[in-house]
């Protein structure tokens, strides 16, 4: 205690002030940019719970003449590899449709009976991000997972359910519901048991996985594959103007496109990164503010730290004060701008959970608390070193 | 400890005329533990250099001063160290005391360091030296004679073989010093070390064997 009350003489607590300010407002500004950029990324990116965002799905216009089978709507050889060919298609992939009939119905307490005829196509299942257990078929299950769109749930809970009368079903309600699935074709007959496994925006159809498609149509169907009518493609970034500008060209229509999102998020992203370059600069700043501030002091205070040492204490006993000092002070910075981060994504958080329902805010703090620990211990070791070094220079 | 050597050693900014006369400057001199010395002189013949010298404050002379057999140019921060805790003791005359400290503060920096005497030990030189009241006294309130009483108490806070006063008493009247002396010397017995006082040429009340002219 009494080499700090030596050394504390000359101590300037404006600036160890200015120190913990421009520190504080550095450090809360990256922590914020970070956890914020963490918490609305789920935002930016697509809501279909199955489906990446970098998809698109591409299928040709119905017009008159395709109806009188003079425009065709499938997709030609050609036409595909030319798709292909484009600088932004990472991935292509095809629907499979089903050849053979198809009845599901449903039995419940609450709804009585009903059934209704129905189709299946699939597309390849490294496109499907559904967790890889609760979409496989193989010949011996008697289960099928399939994936609806998502407007046909909103269909039925705000037009049917409404107007007759019937409850509102929430997605985890009804994937709950078991379906009976009646397959026939070729003169034979088989019944599955199916239960709903996602829902989808982007893709206006009922998908089954493609091991039971195939099989399917090899043993109920009865027509010859024909060309894809809907071409799954996968692009490095979605918000590519390229994209929007070829398929229109070629006059192709893109399901629920999300060019602008993709663009929203790149738009963030350049926020963001322009909010932590402040942060890292007015964090620097602060740095170099302390830095200065210590040399200062230490150098107001020359004299004595030359009498300790004729005393013969050491170089690190001096500087020890010095740098439990500027340690306590770096670390109270740290705590206190994590705080507040933390005080402002409540707020946030709540406004985000309200603006965007369904929107799934799995993000923590623990990265960011990690960032700032990293940025925390970058701060004290230049601080403890560069202590060392200026009361080395003043033993000297 | 047992020995310092001086080869030859002359301040770099005195030339070869200016210290002709002197015992020490330039000669072959060799202090040992045990023994008194007085070395006086008058003003600006550097007693305070070479006492800066053998305390490793500062290296501008030519020559060379030895340790027993090392020589002390080369010391490192943990030599030097280990020399100021342990093995030599120096009144400044600037005092190089702690303003911002009390008086028993600025002996206790420097007991804390060696842990050399008790709490009560130091408090009895206080009250031998006359200046027990102003033990709790900043620093900054004292006047230079008691600063000096106080700066030869923190000298005593530590094991050494050779003790430098370098003119100790300038601000003390005979009693006074007469009572500094016998501490010190009772001090200096006890550790068996060398005495080496730097004076104008007062000899204050110590038994000398060798008296040197600078």
């Amino acid at each position: 205690m009494l080499m700090w009350k030596l050394l504390k003489k000359n101590l300037s607590l404006p600036q160890l002030a200015g120190y913990v300010f421009a520190g504080f407002a550095g450090l809360s500004i990256i922590l914020f940019g970070i956890q914020f950029y963490a918490d609305t990324k789920p935002l930016y990116s697509s809501n279909d719970s199955f489906l990446n965002p970098d998809f698109l799905v591409i299928n040709k216009k119905v017009s008159t003449l395709s109806t009188l089978s003079l425009s065709p709507t499938t997709f030609s050889e050609k036409e595909i590899a030319d798709i292909r060919k484009q600088d932004f298609v990472k991935k292509t992939g095809f629907f499979t449709s089903s050849k053979f009939g198809i009845r599901a119905s449903v039995s419940s307490s609450t709804f009585g009976r009903f059934y209704t005829e129905m189709f299946f196509e699939s597309v390849p299942d490294d496109f499907i991000d559904v967790q890889s257990e609760d979409w496989t078929w193989s010949s011996e299950q008697n289960f099928i997972p399939i994936i609806i769109p998502r407007t046909y749930l909103t269909l039925y809970n705000f037009g049917f359910a409404h107007s007759q009368g019937l409850p509102q079903i929430s997605e985890n309600l009804i994937e709950k519901i078991k379906l009976t699935v009646t397959v026939y074709g070729n003169g034979k007959t088989k019944n599955f048991d199916a239960h709903i496994a996602g829902f989808s925006d982007k893709l206006n159809t009922m998908l089954a996985p493609e091991s039971f498609l195939k099989w399917a149509n090899a043993e109920f169907g009865n027509e010859a594959t024909s060309q894809p009518s809907r071409i799954l493609v996968e692009t490095y970034n979605p918000g590519d103007p390229l994209i929007a500008k070829y398929f229109g060209e070629k006059n192709y229509e893109i399901a629920d496109y999300r060019g602008n999102t993709g663009k929203a998020a790149y738009f963030m992203r350049l926020v963001i990164i322009t909010v932590l370059t402040i942060g890292l600069i007015i964090t620097l700043l602060a740095i170099s503010l302390m830095l200065l501030s210590i040399s200062l002091l230490i150098y107001k205070n020359k004299e004595k730290i030359e009498n300790l040492i004729l005393l013969g204490y050491s170089r690190s006993v001096i500087a020890k004060p010095y740098q439990i000092l500027s340690l306590s002070l770096s670390v109270f910075i740290f705590l206190l701008a994590f705080a507040v981060v933390l005080i402002f994504r409540n707020l946030y958080i709540q406004k985000i959970s309200v603006l965007f329902d369904n929107a799934k805010i799995d993000s923590n703090i623990i990265f960011t608390f990690a960032a700032g620990f990293i940025i925390l211990f970058i701060i004290c070791l230049i601080n403890v070193l560069w202590i060392r070094k200026k009361v080395n220079e003043t033993a000297k | 400890m047992k020995t310092i050597k001086l080869n030859t050693v002359k301040p770099n900014i005195f030339s070869e005329s200016e210290v002709s006369g002197s015992e020490i400057w330039y000669k072959n001199i060799c202090f040992e533990k045990g023994n008194a010395y007085l070395i006086f002189s008058e003003s600006g013949k550097g007693k305070s250099s070479l006492f800066d010298f053998i305390y490793c404050r500062r290296n501008d002379y030519s020559g060379e001063i030895v340790f027993d057999e090392k020589n002390v140019r080369q010391f490192n921060a943990v030599q030097k160290r280990e020399l100021r805790s342990k093995h030599i003791s120096l009144v400044f005359q600037g005092f190089r005391l702690f303003s911002e400290l009390t008086a028993i503060e600025n002996v206790e920096i420097k007991n804390r360091l060696t842990n050399y005497k008790t709490k009560k030990q130091i408090v009895e030189m206080f009250e031998k030296m006359d200046i027990s009241a102003k033990i709790n006294t900043p620093l900054s309130l004292l006047s230079f004679g008691q600063k000096q009483r106080v700066a030869i108490i923190r000298s005593l806070c530590q094991p050494f073989d050779f003790l430098l006063l370098d003119e100790a008493f300038s601000h003390l009247d005979e009693t006074n010093y007469s009572i500094a002396c016998s501490l010190i010397a009772d001090e200096v017995k006890n550790q068996n070390a060398a005495l080496m006082v730097a004076s104008l040429g007062e000899p204050y009340k110590f038994k000398y064997n060798y008296k040197i002219l600078l």
